[in-house]
């Protein structure tokens, strides 16, 4: 079920003000968090975050293809085992 | 180069000695340029090269026609077999695109030289792939994205990446 735009983006004020933070600070780290519902916004580009799945943290650096989207739609919460081998490939990502 | 695991023979199609094939990867893009392919008939034997004829691609896998195999029954022996491919014979990717057989195994430093650890698996994801890189301590995830991974240097095997503060705790 979408947000109401009424309402406007969700993100997690906790999270809001260490992106500030982290973004004022010019060196930023890595930021925790456990809020899996918060949106991907514009301010959070560039920076790395360590998305909780309910395990462990896994890290996520955000880019401009992730805007829009929530923090936990990155940090699966299932493992997906395939089988070892084959031509699997991986691009890297871009800034 | 050397053989890598690639799929498996599932089953016999049709009576003229064609097999159905499924890619471990679920890709299909090497399925259709493959010319040959490679099984293993006993353990630890020496592989035995098949040439492919004749391919085509149906639904998520290929049916081949392999030379030689002109019948039901040959056809038949094959099933079930694991099938290796040489990786030159693979597609050339991209100069961003990595094969994991390429990645796995490869030793992780920091760009001040500390080494972290050697890359034992990925994780597929659909906006950024994570390398799981693994010492004897520990195992960092580490997101393949290019201003955390600064360089891939496949002749080396190394990869030099500049975590930010905190991804390697």
């Amino acid at each position: 079920m979408p947000r109401s735009n009424k309402k406007g983006p969700y993100v997690n004020e906790k999270l809001e003000k260490k992106v500030q933070a982290e973004k004022a600070s010019g060196n930023p780290r890595i930021i925790k968090t456990w809020s899996r519902g918060s949106m991907v916004s514009p301010d959070m580009i560039g920076l790395t975050f360590a998305v909780h799945n309910g395990r462990k943290f896994i890290p996520v650096y955000v880019t401009e293809h992730m805007v829009g989207h929530k923090l936990g739609e990155f940090s699966p919460t299932r493992t997906f085992h395939s089988h070892a081998g084959g031509d699997k490939k991986s691009k890297m990502g871009k800034r | 180069m050397g053989l890598i695991s690639f799929g498996k023979i599932s089953k016999v199609h049709g009576l003229a000695g064609e097999v159905r094939f499924f890619p471990f990867s679920r890709q299909l893009d090497n399925l259709s340029t493959l010319e040959r392919i490679f099984i293993y008939k006993t353990s630890g034997g020496s592989p035995l090269e098949l040439i492919i004829s004749k391919s085509r691609i149906h639904k998520n896998s290929a049916i081949f026609k392999i030379q030689g195999v002109n019948s039901i029954e040959d056809a038949e022996k094959l099933v079930g077999s694991i099938v290796y491919v040489e990786t030159s014979d693979l597609n050339k990717l991209e100069d961003d695109e990595y094969y994991w057989f390429d990645l796995i195994g490869l030793n992780t430093y920091t760009d001040e030289g500390q080494f972290i650890g050697v890359v034992e698996n990925l994780v597929d994801r659909s906006l950024q792939s994570l390398l799981v890189v693994k010492n004897e301590d520990k195992e960092y995830l580490i997101p393949l994205t290019e201003p955390i991974v600064k360089e891939v240097d496949l002749e080396r095997s190394k990869i030099i990446i500049s975590p930010v503060e905190g991804l390697l705790e």
